[in-house]
């Protein structure tokens, strides 16, 4: 059950080779796999542009501003109301939104590493500590995604497996709140999605939820909660203990 | 200027939101608030019929090179003043009339009220056009919207 | 005139457009027309015509937040609409400006020429033959065209004639202005 909630690459079976954009998210139960050979549509891979254009190198490419009103209407026509319609409760939809953000979340990661290469330094950096990784997506995968860093990163004092990052005004739901019979959604479960995709991507497994916790002046501030795998932490103990 | 009350009507003339910033009108019924709204939709469209014809100038972009602010009323019921109480229309392109009813003031303040309602429209668009839980055209219950328009109409002094 | 208008453009778009890097939502839609074509199996036809059902909603919403923050009036001709959607509408929500070019000659039709698409950048369709005969990446920008411009009682045909993804030379959106709804124009305007 709780892998049909968390999608996660930790989940997926062992047969497979890694995250198939093909495929979508296998993980989550909820698509068949019938029509891998002929699916579709690397629609957000990263890939260099062969189309006749004016930019052949994503390393050069400089982030362009577009208004967040134009993503915040994708986001609620495209995956709100798209999913609000086919889904039965709030978890159903949370998962959805989750396994929508999670392929992103793994394109982010390579996207981000690979514009942060220069000429100079062309290695990409890949992470080995729990609170490096965190504090990367606090600051950059935010700034990239928000353009503008998360307000908080925070350890849980109960269970040692548990992290937090905090966003007090969370872009995707500036201008909405769910209903009160909905008072329990919190569409961020996409971003929490994202942020699964990127963790597992670089190797931290882990499920990611988002909730609200308002507090005055931020009624849609969101802390989304990571908890890692039994194996991310042994790992961590192994090589840093000393 | 204070504001009373404010009306949204949707371009049929259905009441689609109600709120008093302000005391000092007496409520209504829900019932009789959705007939005045609807009286109001018909004088409004009847006041165009019987204004003047002479041609107005073209108020568009391309006429004055400036916006409008987007206020389409042009012909129709603009303002109503009674020694209790003033009332402004103000109508977009796609029709929606946002009704402002404050105490009754001079000819200056009928620019004020036009300003408050270009906020309280900039509010509907942000607020109630981008919450994804809203149905396009039914009555407006939307907590974000709610306080900006206390926000927007505390302000005005 | 041009002059006047781009720079009223730019001047919502600095000071009345909150932004945002378009990095989330070019990797949110491409979510978005992954999904649709796992759930309709690649059907792109229906791929197609659900992108398009969804712009509509988009378009009859955000034509609300356009009226509002450009405080613009009625259009008094189709070419003032054509200049007004490309060098407005597209400035302050895509920060493009497509081109406006291929007039018809009775003035009733137009195209709008992208050079740059927020919505597919690093995009390539799958190899397959047929999604790049059958699928419009883009085409919520179709119904998003359509909705908005109803809403301000004018029935327009909207339909991709070109798109760089398929190995075209241009992205290409086609209007066609089939009438104006007058007995939609609220009363009370001119």
């Amino acid at each position: 059950m709780s892998s049909l909630i968390n999608p996660s690459l930790s989940h997926t079976p062992p047969s497979t080779r890694g995250y198939n954009p093909a495929v979508g998210v296998l993980s989550n139960g909820l698509l068949t796999t019938t029509d891998v050979q002929h699916a579709f549509i690397a629609a957000t891979a990263p890939s260099i542009a062969l189309a006749p254009g004016k930019r052949n190198s994503m390393a050069l490419r400089k982030t362009p501003e577009i208004s967040l009103s134009a993503l915040i209407y994708i986001f609620n026509e495209l995956i709100i109301n798209y999913n609000f319609n086919q889904s039965s409760n709030i978890a159903v939809l949370e998962k959805k939104l989750n396994a929508l953000g999670y392929p992103i979340g793994i394109k982010a990661l390579e996207l981000h590493s690979t514009r942060s290469a220069s000429p100079a330094a062309p290695e990409t950096k890949r992470f080995t500590r729990v609170l490096d990784v965190l504090q990367y997506i606090h600051t950059h995968i935010w700034t990239m995604l928000f353009s503008k860093t998360a307000d908080n990163l925070e350890k849980s004092q109960d269970n040692a497996d548990e992290y937090m990052i905090i966003d007090n005004e969370p872009p995707l739901t500036k201008y909405a709140k769910p209903p009160k019979e909905f008072d329990q959604l919190n569409c961020n479960a996409f971003v929490a999605g994202i942020l699964e995709g990127l963790l597992d991507a670089a190797y931290f497994s882990c499920s990611v939820s988002a909730h609200t916790v308002p507090v005055d002046g931020f009624p849609m501030r969101t802390v989304y909660l990571i908890k890692f795998s039994r194996s991310v932490l042994e790992r961590e103990f192994v090589r840093f203990s000393r | 200027m204070t504001i009373y009350s404010l009306y949204i009507l949707n371009k049929a003339g259905g009441l689609i939101y109600q709120t008093d910033p302000c005391p000092g009108l007496n409520k209504l019924s829900a019932n009789e608030y959705l007939v005045l709204a609807g009286t109001l939709h018909g004088v409004h469209a009847i006041a165009s019929r019987i204004s003047p014809t002479a041609p107005t100038p073209n108020t568009g972009f391309f006429g004055t090179g400036k916006a409008v602010a987007g206020n389409c009323n042009t012909s129709g019921l603009k303002s109503l003043e009674t020694d209790a109480f003033a009332m402004y229309v103000f109508q977009t392109v796609t029709g929606l009339k946002f009704v402002l009813v404050t105490a009754p003031g001079t000819r200056a303040q009928a620019d004020a009220a036009e300003l408050v309602l270009c906020r309280i429209y900039e509010c509907y668009a942000d607020y109630v056009m981008k919450n994804p839980y809203y149905s396009l055209d039914m009555p407006i219950r939307c907590d974000m919207f709610d306080e900006k328009v206390v926000e927007v109409t505390q302000v005005v002094v | 005139m041009s002059k006047t208008i781009k720079a009223t453009a730019d001047d919502i778009w600095k000071n009345k457009v909150e932004k945002i890097n378009s990095e989330l939502f070019t990797l949110t839609y491409g979510s978005v027309v992954a999904q649709l074509c796992r759930d309709f199996h690649n059907d792109y036809v229906q791929v197609n015509a659900q992108l398009e059902r969804m712009g509509f909603n988009i378009g009859i919403r955000l034509i609300e937040d356009f009226l509002a923050r450009t405080g613009l009036g009625r259009c008094q001709s189709f070419k003032e609409t054509a200049e007004v959607v490309s060098k407005i509408g597209f400035k302050i929500f895509l920060n493009v400006v497509p081109l406006v070019t291929n007039w018809s000659g009775d003035g009733k039709q137009f195209s709008l020429v992208l050079e740059e698409n927020p919505l597919a950048e690093f995009v390539e369709l799958p190899q397959d033959d047929k999604a790049s005969r059958a699928l419009w990446y883009s085409n919520v920008l179709v119904g998003v065209l359509k909705g908005a411009l109803q809403m301000v009682q004018l029935e327009v045909d909207v339909a991709f004639v070109k798109d760089v993804l398929r190995g075209d030379d241009a992205t290409e959106i086609r209007l066609k202005l089939i009438k104006v709804l007058r007995d939609e124009v609220p009363a009370g305007e001119d």
